[in-house]
């Protein structure tokens, strides 16, 4: 199968400080993880920790607000979630794409999410790259929030396993 | 329960290589899904994808980049094929990764669209292309302008089932 679900993790009351996907097999090829989340704070920051550390990691950024676009740079941030002082009942979306995972090479990723709000602003569209530059292979992945504020309850995310392979027929050269 | 992601064909390179082409892709599968992760041998090197072994001016797609010296830019072109990775900021032999979705790849009344997204340490690409084409895409073929994809580049196929 192409695409397995590995887990879903879903904040109950009271919030998370993070969502972890620990304990990840090395028997896919790559990961994606899909999100929906809610900052209990004014800062939707979201922020990625690959093997319980921050270090090693870099990302690439363009966004758009409705009003601009722009580029950025960083070490752990993939873009904003919805927060507090957006619209009620609204949660970031975004996916996390990563390939070859558990191989002795660095990793690339890219990250596409939106926050989105009834009024104009603020809204922000975020695509995102970015590179674990470590030959570890990847066996824990963790979001958490720029400010280090929970994610609301009912924020969720699901990581799937993508396995490739050959159903006969499709011809490489 | 039949899975609704098929992988179809994968390949990692042995050895140098100067394209890499998908054939024979069956018509089963509405959307198909393309990973790719690559070095090119030398810099100055743009990947680009065409289809069906279309060579003519069929192709038009808009970009969105974020460049490490540039910053934020796009630009809409036609052209012989679609400049999926390092557009702004070729690849110069850094590791990128890109994954591109054709939709309604095997439709037969309709241009068919990309949407891919490809990342290296300098930029991050954000494009959406169109084939001018009611053709069913039978083939897929990625190369660089110049030059070859290294060793180790992986190149992975998958078919997404429709209801």
């Amino acid at each position: 199968m192409a695409l397995t679900l590995i887990s879903t993790v879903t904040v109950g009351s009271g919030g998370a400080a993070s969502i972890d996907f620990n304990s990840i097999s090395g028997s896919f090829t790559d990961l994606l993880m899909v999100y929906s989340i809610r900052a209990s704070s004014t800062n939707g920051g979201l922020r990625i920790k690959v093997n319980g550390s921050t270090s090693n990691l870099s990302t690439r950024l363009l966004y758009g607000t409705g009003a601009s676009v722009s580029p950025a740079t960083d070490t752990t941030y993939i873009g904003t979630s919805n927060n507090s002082n957006q619209t009620a009942s609204v949660f970031g979306n975004g996916n996390f794409y990563i390939s070859n995972y558990a191989g002795s090479n660095a990793k690339s990723f890219t990250v596409d999410m939106v926050d989105e709000n009834n009024a104009a602003t603020p809204v922000n569209e975020w695509i995102t790259g970015g590179r674990f530059n470590s030959s570890t292979a990847i066996t824990s992945l963790s979001l958490f929030n720029d400010a280090s504020a929970n994610f609301a309850q009912y924020s969720t995310a699901t990581l799937y396993g993508i396995t490739k392979g050959s159903s006969g027929g499709v011809t490489v050269s | 329960m039949a899975s609704a992601m098929v992988a179809l064909a994968t390949t990692t390179l042995g050895s140098t290589a100067s394209s890499v082409t998908f054939g024979s892709i069956p018509a089963t599968y509405r959307d198909l899904r393309l990973v790719v992760d690559v070095i090119n041998t030398s810099s100055s090197n743009q990947t680009n994808i065409q289809l069906n072994a279309d060579t003519g001016a069929n192709y038009y797609r808009v970009i969105m980049a974020s460049q490490a010296a540039t910053g934020a830019t796009t630009t809409a072109a036609s052209g012989t094929s679609i400049v999926c990775m390092g557009w702004s900021a070729p690849e110069n032999t850094v590791r990128t990764i890109m994954t591109a979705d054709f939709l309604d790849a095997s439709a037969t009344d309709k241009h068919k669209h990309l949407l891919l997204r490809s990342a290296h340490t300098n930029e991050v690409d954000s494009v959406a292309a169109r084939w001018a084409s009611t053709s069913a895409i039978t083939s897929i073929k990625l190369y660089p302008d110049s030059s070859t994809f290294a060793a180790g580049s992986t190149f992975s196929l998958y078919g997404i089932v429709s209801a």
